[in-house]
């Protein structure tokens, strides 16, 4: 219920709209009340009176009562249009905001599609409470207390009798609640579990037409989707039987007060058109009380995704600039680990005890075993993790003590995975240097061996990618990748096994045009082809996230070790087929 | 106009359910016309203080309200059956239909369109049903007899309250058109702001890396201003639209009735009850279903792009279809033989070019070649996802065409380079080769692939789920899983796209030795990247741009001097000088 709170103080910057609203409201409940009113005047006085100048009266005041209304309404739900937008606006701006803030162990442990559905869905379904539900209870209370003393007012006996009526309509209800309520939970695991299905099997579809399992694979399909026409079918038959009560009790109330109200006009204690016109607010009556349990469920709902929603926005960034952080305009490119300990969960390390002191302009390979710790290493040096103990220093500053934008601003990092987005070529080779010239550009691109690959497009550069543009190989992507990097002309650059899915004489092209590139910068480059890295200055061995050895290749090569056997194995057929070649 | 007739030919199946339905609209239509009568006989009695029997009065309201909520109960189950019903049918049909076809449909098609096929469109079509057409029905009936009774009881009071329609309609038109094109634009925006954000959180890595926070957030506010003022525009436009119909409606057309009927009630031409009932008349039953007959040409429009879209997957023909004739290949043998085979994915652009390769039972054939080269298809052909354009393909001499897709696919297995397991437990992810395996023989699979140990080390073992809610594996232990599959669905001939390049050399040496294990005795075709499998292979098939240029052992290439011997002398040069600097001296 905090969070309600919370979720009311983003109205306040709108507080001036907000009381306008709530004035406008009070109008609109208003402008529905004399209806009833002008139609027991007509019946019980200005039709036995016959008077033709009263009934123009009556014209006029029909038609200057709804032009009111729609005035008041019109202006009424603009505005809330407009708040309602209004507040998902600031909500989607600041969720996004410190989405943006915080650090990659955020995006570790959850799905794209999840972070989405909150900063989409739940903001969403709060739009729809405050603009739909919200509104609508505050009305209905509105009503619910105007018409009450009105109805009491005209005919007490009447009143109580459709006072007694209400009651039992919200205890039905509440009996229904729960099932509905357990049932429409139900459905939607199940449609959820039915899209799941839908989406492993279509992206699966070579696995599913390998082992010949199409049948098999609609026969479970059909059963979810018959658990949901049973749920539906259930659902629609208590809705259906819960609004059977409510109407026979209704109906059942109605007709009591009819029965009852006929006997007083009979015995004059009630004109005609009085009867007509209580009947009329009684409808009034109905409506709200059943809207305000309603309400409880959406409310639930909402509640949910408001949770939701704020769980997201206090989470805390684990990486932010330190209050002292200082810019760092200029940077040489000098990388020292001062015995670094790291664990994603700090009790699980997965870097012991690393020290390295790098010189600027020295190309550092580091080789390893998958998962002994490579990624995470130069994952410290951009600080997309802060150390657990220990500390990186670029220049011999601890990064923790420079701004983010300075160290990320001169490292250029080319991830195993080629993140594209869907522009044109030229946008996401300019994506870290927005200002890059066409020269640039191509520059870059030529030293990614990528640029005739591009120019043979019908739209060079201009070519857009991604879903609805041409499709890259692998290897295209890890080429872009590259060259987006370059064109930042990073002081620092990391190849996190940038060229793996290059064939060998693309490699030895980009590898050529890298070496080039890496000339009079450091660089940290991981790879599992051996042929990549033998040109390093030194070579670090990393095993069970420590460093095993360091040195270079010729050294490394003839010593025993991790370094010696990765080679080894990497080599043996070759030399096995080279020796029966030789052989004969 | 033709998808609605073809939709109209998917409904006509359920023609007991739409009597019923159209039996009991005209019931709820014909219970809900009494009601007005009966407050009329009320007010008449009442205002003329007439003594009238009210516990009848009371009877026929109360039994009126409950036998028309009663049949308004049962309508509204029946048409939510048929809309259930209809929409179990149609995705029975669209999934069914999409299953049997080929690999191609699913490459050019996305995973997400599809699914929205199945789900959206599918929805969207029951709307029109049993929204839209269960409403035209009973639209339609009320209209009539609500027209019918009014010209009855009063023609020149329903003459005039009729007066206001055009102006109703005017209003409608004026404001639907803009509203619509502001909807689209909406969409349009939404899409593109839904697009971004999906891909730019995805790839936080690459945002963070370029320090492009700050710019992101200001793409994303730009997008959300645009949205928020169409967003606002458009909620303007729908609630002058409404606004304006409740004020020509409720308020123009009833003080109209007031004014006229009330002199006719002065002038004795009508009663005070006729008067009470003609306004719940026309503003009950008479603005209401004109305006929906209005909208439901506005829902028509929009489902038929559902429509288009349904049918036109549906009238996808397979590409792959087993012949009248098809016989059921019995046990193979696996000797497997391309019979100068052309291909062509698009007309006139073959991509196999006449290749012939003959390979007998139990022999291990390595397609090497660059990117493009035609690898992959070749064994595309061979499991039959495309059909040859020209030539055939026979295993022990049965052409595949000839034979049913069935039994060759239960022969031919497959591990393809991506590894695809199911969000289900490993055990179930194993027997997917062969459902009725017993856990033995999973577990017997799982050793043979070498991942029985990283399996059993696991606290719940065969029974962990993976995927979304699971354990995360690497990428060399799904392949080994993947293999397991493989293993246990036993095929005579193995087609296998290795893909190792990512791993290391450790795991690559587990998968190796479970791959060997898994060839042993099978003939089997492998795309491969990786040097000792070529080496051992029976048949080194090297392809360039759709042709075989040179086939043989690993010995013989390398003694030809030709495009084997210099990739192969390119990709291990290093290795090879030091080998030669270590057998020289």
């Amino acid at each position: 219920m905090s969070n309600l709170g919370r979720l009311l103080g983003y109205l306040r910057p709108y507080r001036g709209r907000v009381a306008l609203a709530v004035l406008l409201m009070l109008l609109v409940t208003a402008s529905a009340l004399p209806m009833p009113r002008i139609t027991q005047y007509t019946l019980d006085v200005v039709l036995p009176g016959k008077s033709q100048r009263l009934l123009v009266l009556v014209f006029w005041l029909i038609v200057g009562l709804y032009a009111f209304r729609g005035l008041a309404s019109f202006a009424l739900n603009y505005l809330l249009g407009w708040l309602g937008q209004r507040v998902v606006f600031d909500l989607r701006f600041q969720s996004y905001r410190h989405l943006n803030r915080l650090s990659l162990s955020y995006y570790d442990k959850r799905q794209t599609g999840k972070i989405m559905a909150r900063v989409i869905d739940d903001i969403n379904v709060i739009q729809y409470m405050i603009t739909g539900g919200f509104v609508t209870l505050i009305t209905d209370i509105l009503t619910l207390v105007v018409v009450l003393p009105v109805v009491f007012h005209m005919q007490w006996r009447l009143a109580w009798i459709a006072v007694v009526i209400v009651p039992t309509y919200v205890v039905i209800y509440k009996l229904f609640l729960r099932r509905i309520r357990a049932l429409s939970v139900e459905l939607r695991e199940k449609w959820d579990a039915l899209i799941g299905a839908l989406q492993e099997k279509i992206s699966g579809i070579a696995v599913v037409k390998a082992f010949h399992r199409e049948e098999y694979e609609v026969e479970r399909f059909m059963t979810t989707v018959q658990d949901n026409f049973r749920l539906g079918m259930t659902q629609a038959k208590l809705n259906r039987l819960l609004g059977l009560i409510v109407t026979v009790i209704s109906a059942g109330g109605t007709g009591i007060i009819y029965w009852y109200g006929a006997i007083l006009v009979l015995h004059r204690h009630l004109q005609p058109g009085e009867l007509i016109a209580f009947v009329g607010y009684i409808g009034y009556l109905y409506g709200p009380a059943l809207r305000l349990v309603d309400f409880n469920i959406q409310a639930q709902w909402a509640g949910a995704a408001i949770d939701r929603v704020f769980e997201t926005l206090d989470t805390r960034p684990e990486i932010m600039d330190a209050p002292d952080a200082i810019a760092m305009p200029n940077m040489r490119g000098a990388v020292e680990f001062q015995s670094v300990t790291f664990g994603y969960d700090p009790d699980k390390p997965v870097l012991h005890d690393i020290d390295l002191k790098v010189e600027p302009g020295e190309m550092i390979a580091i080789v390893g075993p998958s998962g002994a710790g490579k990624t995470t290493l130069v994952n410290l040096i951009a600080r997309f993790y802060d150390v657990t103990d220990g500390a990186v220093l670029i220049d011999g500053v601890d990064v923790r003590r420079i701004k983010l934008e300075s160290i990320r601003r001169h490292i250029g990092y080319v991830s195993q995975e080629s993140l594209l987005f869907s522009v044109t070529l030229r946008e996401n080779i300019a994506y870290g240097f927005h200002d890059a010239t066409q020269e640039q550009i191509e520059e870059a691109a030529r030293n990614a061996d990528l640029h005739s690959f591009v120019v043979s497009l019908p739209d060079g550069y201009e070519t857009k990618i991604g879903e609805d543009g041409v499709k890259l190989s692998v290897g295209q992507k890890q080429r872009l990748a590259i060259a987006r990097a370059i064109l930042t002309n990073p002081r620092i650059l990391i190849l996190d096994d940038a060229t793996s899915a290059l064939d060998s004489e693309t490699e030895a092209n980009v590898q050529a045009a890298l070496e080039r590139v890496m000339q009079g910068r450091t660089s940290f480059v991981i790879a599992h082809r051996l042929s990549t890295i033998m040109n390093a200055d030194r070579i670090v061995v990393v095993d069970g996230g420590r460093i095993v050895d360091i040195g270079r290749h010729e050294d490394l090569v003839h010593r025993e070790g991790v370094y010696k056997n990765l080679y080894d194995e990497q080599f043996r057929s070759a030399r096995e087929g080279a020796l029966a070649a030789l052989l004969g | 106009m033709r998808n609605l007739l073809r939709l109209f030919h998917e409904v006509k199946r359920y023609w007991r359910v739409l009597m019923l339905i159209v039996f009991l609209t005209a019931c709820t239509a014909g219970l809900g016309l009494p009601g007005p009568l009966i407050i009329r006989y009320l007010v008449d009695h009442l205002v003329a203080r007439k003594p009238f029997n009210i516990a009848l009065f009371f009877a026929a309201y109360v039994g009126v309200s409950v036998a028309s909520s009663l049949v308004g109960a049962a309508l509204s189950l029946t048409v939510t059956y048929l809309g259930q019903r209809f929409k179990y049918d149609m995705r029975r049909k669209l999934y069914g239909h999409m299953q049997t076809l080929s690999l191609g449909f699913f490459e050019k098609n996305q995973t997400g369109k599809l699914m929205s096929n199945i789900t959206n469109d599918v929805a969207t079509l029951d709307q029109l049903i049993s929204g839209g057409f269960v409403t035209l029905v009973s639209d339609l009936v009320t209209l009539c007899a609500v027209l019918i009774i009014v010209f009855r009881m009063n023609w020149y009071l329903a003459l005039w309250s009729l007066s206001v329609f055009p102006l109703y309609i005017v209003n409608y038109l004026l404001h639907i058109g803009k509203i619509k094109q502001r909807a689209d634009e909406i969409r349009e925006e939404r899409d593109i702001m839904l697009g971004d954000l999906q891909e730019k959180l995805a790839g936080a890595l690459v945002v963070k890396s370029y320090a492009k926070e700050r710019y992101e957030v200001r793409q994303f506010v730009g997008q959300n201003r645009n949205l928020l003022e169409l967003n606002v525009n458009q909620g303007m436009l729908g609630t002058r639209l409404w606004t304006l119909a409740e004020f020509i409606g409720s308020g123009l057309g009833v003080a109209i009735i007031m004014l006229i009927g009330g002199r006719q009630v002065m002038a004795g031409h009508l009663t005070p009850g006729s008067l009470i009932a003609f306004v719940s008349f026309i503003t009950g039953y008479l603005y209401g279903p004109i305006l929906r007959l209005i909208q439901l040409n506005d829902q028509i429009a929009r489902t038929n792009a559902a429509l288009t879209r349904i049918f036109g997957t549906l009238d996808t023909e397979p590409n792959i279809k087993d012949r009248p004739d098809a016989i059921e290949l019995p046990t193979i043998q696996g000797a497997v033989r391309f019979n100068r085979v052309w291909f062509e994915y698009e007309p006139g652009q073959p991509v196999i070019k006449g290749v012939s390769l003959d390979v007998k039972p139990g022999q291990m054939v390595a397609l090497v070649g660059q990117s493009g080269s035609g690898k992959t298809t070749m064994i595309n052909l061979l499991s039959r996802h495309y059909d040859v354009t020209d030539g055939a393909i026979t295993i022990d001499g049965y052409d595949i065409r000839s034979v049913q897709l069935a039994s060759l696919r239960r022969q031919v297995g497959v591990v393809i380079q991506e590894t695809v397991l199911f969000n289900t437990t490993i055990r179930e992810n194993i027997r997917y080769g062969r459902l009725e395996a017993t856990d033995e023989e999973v577990e017997e699979a799982a050793r043979a692939a070498n991942v029985a140990h990283v399996i059993e080390a696991l606290p719940k073992g065969y029974d962990t789920r993976i995927g979304e809610e699971g354990i995360k594996l690497s990428g060399g232990e799904k392949q080994r899983i993947a293999i397991a599959r493989a293993i246990l669905s036993d095929p005579r001939i193995l087609v296998l796209d290795e893909a190792t390049s990512a791993l290391d050399s450790e795991t690559e040496t587990l998968i190796q030795e479970a791959l060997d294990r898994l060839m042993k005795g099978r003939t089997s075709f492998v795309i491969a990247h990786r040097l000792s499998t070529i080496v051992k292979a029976d048949i080194i098939v090297v392809m360039e741009k759709g042709e075989i240029k040179e086939s043989g052992s690993h010995t013989e290439l390398l003694a030809r001097g030709g495009i084997y011997a210099a990739l192969y002398t390119q990709q291990f040069k290093v290795a090879l000088e030091e080998q030669q600097a270590a057998v020289a001296p």
